[in-house]
């Protein structure tokens, strides 16, 4: 059995705060961070922070993966989350803003799953996918187009 | 580390309840079928590692970010200048929660659907 998100993921249109989430596993690079806030940015719609709680933990700048591929997909099995709604599951991906911020990357290949009810997430790393993990945020530089 | 050595169609457990399977071996092609929990995430190395080496790149956090939006002509200004210590999430949490722009936690997210 599996659970496909698809075409939205509207995050953005809640009415609380994100409360800490529970990484079980931690996240690939970091598997002894487990407690994360996810904070929204202010004026800027489906963008957010994730960072560990603890002094010196990593923090990474997420967005909804939806906003910016309208026809993202993303297949998990549905026990991912024992008990979790597919309407709980939240959808987000980390993004890499080198030096140059107009060379920002997006890892759609693997996403993170939040359950925002039961305040857990995990980075789901597929089998197989066809999307990438340095995804450009800008495929088209302004330069390019002389702008 | 432990070597073992399997013919194809015999198996191996990791404690109780991960099997690995040799299914095929075809010349330095081997194919398992590997059956464990949900719990326990099963991935190729190299793309794990991928994936890993992408997260702690990532993780320079919100100096980047906040870069990213000057960049882009508007968004948050760093308080202070986008100095290394920028990132810690004490200054992070200084970034307030506005009601509209928060989470939905009330279950009317839409577009998700049931596959089988």
């Amino acid at each position: 059995m599996v659970v496909i998100f698809e075409g939205t993921n509207r995050s953005d249109t809640g009415k609380r705060s994100m409360p800490l989430i529970r990484f079980e596993s931690g996240i690939p690079g970091f598997p002894e961070v487990r407690r994360f806030a996810l904070h929204p940015i202010p004026e800027r719609e489906g963008w957010f922070r994730l960072f560990g709680v603890e002094e010196g933990d990593p923090a990474f700048l997420v967005v909804d993966p939806f906003l910016l591929v309208p026809h993202y997909k993303v297949e998990v099995p549905d026990d991912l989350f024992p008990g979790a709604r597919p309407q709980d599951i939240v959808v987000l991906a980390i993004v890499r803003v080198p030096e140059d911020p107009l060379g920002a990357t997006v890892n759609l290949q693997a996403p993170l799953i939040v359950d925002v009810r039961g305040h857990r997430g995990l980075q789901w790393v597929p089998a197989e996918s066809s999307y990438s993990l340095r995804h450009p945020l800008f495929p088209c530089r302004p330069e390019a187009v002389g702008v | 580390m432990l070597v073992l050595s399997r013919r194809a169609g015999e198996a191996v457990f990791i404690g109780e309840d991960v099997r690995v399977l040799v299914l095929e071996v075809r010349g330095d092609l081997v194919r398992l079928g590997i059956k464990a929990p949900r719990s326990v995430p099963v991935h190729r190395e190299e793309v794990f590692e991928q994936i890993r080496e992408e997260n702690r790149r990532a993780a320079k956090g919100t100096a980047a970010a906040d870069r990213l939006f000057v960049a882009l002509g508007s968004g948050p200004e760093p308080e202070d200048g986008p100095r290394p210590g920028s990132r810690t999430p004490h200054s992070i949490s200084k970034t307030p929660a506005t009601e509209s722009q928060s989470l939905n936690l009330d279950g009317d997210n839409t577009g998700h659907k049931s596959g089988e």
